[in-house]
């Protein structure tokens, strides 16, 4: 029960922090991340598995990022979800901002939405 | 109470509409004028995607524009026609002392009506400037106008534009560090859009060093460099306002220069004037046989 209800807080907070779809480049991106993240939380799976998925989402994340990096027409767009996404840069280009920051993609996600090992590990020994 | 009658039935434009008669009169036959001393002249040709371009190509992208106006090679005719004027005044004066009598006198009044004409090319010379200059401020004040608009409407689209170059920079930093995380952490081959994406990143690159270090890309950078496209156009308008106050001295030389050639033009005519009093002088001086008296001599040898 406290999993279903830690991964439905993770859900939550993964479209709360999330930018709004915006069509294009920014849709794909979004899509892209929210399967990354699903791996991410998903249950059924076992390390090896979740790796290989993350693995896969990871490099499919890296060239939607730089396509939408790289989208024109997003600088002439004047939408606040645009520049909410962009400003959000840690959280919206996971893949560059977690090489940016040299830790892992999952890693990086989970301190973005304010989850540290220790919290997690405390979580668990509540259980 | 006829009378009144009568009045009220003439035809009485009601005050407005009197006005705003009045007012389109005045502004076609103000217009009228205007408009056809700009049929030869110079109308710009420039959009307002110009203010896209960089900076320093601005002005140039004017010049080319007005060099191809047929104001610019009117001036270009009148520039001609001045050298071939001020080349006569100048071989004409230089020979003046050769000359005596009446070639004398005919070449000083070839030099005053070459020095008429150079005046009179000179100040045409200066209406074409005048002309040239007022619509390159008239043209500066729109694009600054422009400029301005752009800026408080694009205030937002600027933001966003703001946000993507922080983050395409901050990308840009860690791109080979992330193709080599790539390659090691996912054990997978690099797609093909990674592929191509690295070659073309690449390429540009190596064109971007190559702009940064072109020189006429650095050629503009210096303390005083305008900031903004608008700093750029207040910029361009002081020069144009300097070059009518320039303009204005010039006119008020050439006023001077006209009063100088009327002086020397009537100083001539009293020289002429002078000359012909003093034939008309020998000619009672010498003597007159019209008369018995005079003719005596002529009979009377002592």
């Amino acid at each position: 029960m406290t999993r279903h209800i830690i991964k439905s807080c993770l859900v939550a907070a993964a479209l709360l922090t999330s930018a709004p779809a915006f069509a294009g480049s920014l849709e794909n991106l979004e899509r892209e991340r929210s399967i990354m993240v699903s791996y991410l939380l998903d249950a059924d799976l076992n390390v090896a598995q979740r790796e290989e998925k993350i693995a896969f989402s990871k490099r499919r994340l890296a060239d939607l990022e730089r396509i939408a990096l790289k989208d024109k027409a997003l600088k002439e767009s004047r939408s606040p979800l645009v520049l909410k996404v962009f400003k959000n840069y840690e959280m919206s280009f996971l893949v560059h901002s977690a090489a940016e920051s040299g830790r892992s993609m999952p890693t990086h996600w989970l301190e973005g939405i304010g989850l540290s090992t220790s919290d997690l590990l405390n979580a668990r020994s509540m259980k | 109470m006829k009378q009144n009658g009568m009045r009220h039935g003439r035809h009485v434009l009601p005050p407005r509409k009197a006005m705003i008669t009045v007012v389109t009169g005045l502004a076609l036959l103000a217009a009228g004028p205007a408009l056809a001393s700009n049929s030869h002249g110079w109308q710009p040709q420039i959009s307002e995607k110009i203010l896209v371009l960089p900076q320093k190509h601005l002005e140039r992208a004017v010049q080319r524009d007005f060099a191809a106006s047929p104001l610019a090679s009117d001036m270009l005719d009148i520039d001609s026609q001045i050298a071939t004027e001020v080349t006569n005044i100048q071989s004409l004066s230089e020979s003046q002392h050769l000359y005596e009598g009446d070639v004398a006198m005919e070449v000083k009044h070839q030099v005053l009506a070459g020095k008429r004409a150079y005046i009179g090319l000179m100040g045409d010379q200066i209406s074409l400037k005048r002309e040239k200059l007022e619509t390159q401020l008239r043209l500066y004040r729109h694009l600054a106008r422009t400029a301005r608009r752009n800026a408080s409407n694009l205030e937002n689209q600027r933001e966003v534009a703001t946000a993507i170059d922080t983050a395409q920079q901050r990308a840009e930093k860690v791109e080979s560090t992330l193709r080599e995380d790539l390659f090691y952490s996912t054990n997978l081959p690099e797609s093909k859009f990674g592929e191509d994406y690295a070659a073309n990143r690449q390429a540009i690159v190596s064109l971007r060093a190559a702009i940064a270090n072109h020189p006429l890309n650095r050629a503009a950078d210096g303390v005083d460099a305008p900031r903004n496209k608008i700093e750029e156009l207040q910029r361009l308008e002081m020069n144009v306002e300097a070059q009518l106050a320039i303009l204005d001295m010039e006119d008020e030389v050439l006023g001077h220069m006209a009063k100088l050639l009327s002086l020397d033009a009537m100083a001539f005519a009293e020289e002429v004037a002078e000359r012909a009093y003093l034939e008309n002088e020998q000619m009672l001086d010498a003597p007159d046989f019209r008369s018995p008296a005079a003719g005596v001599k002529l009979f009377v040898s002592f």
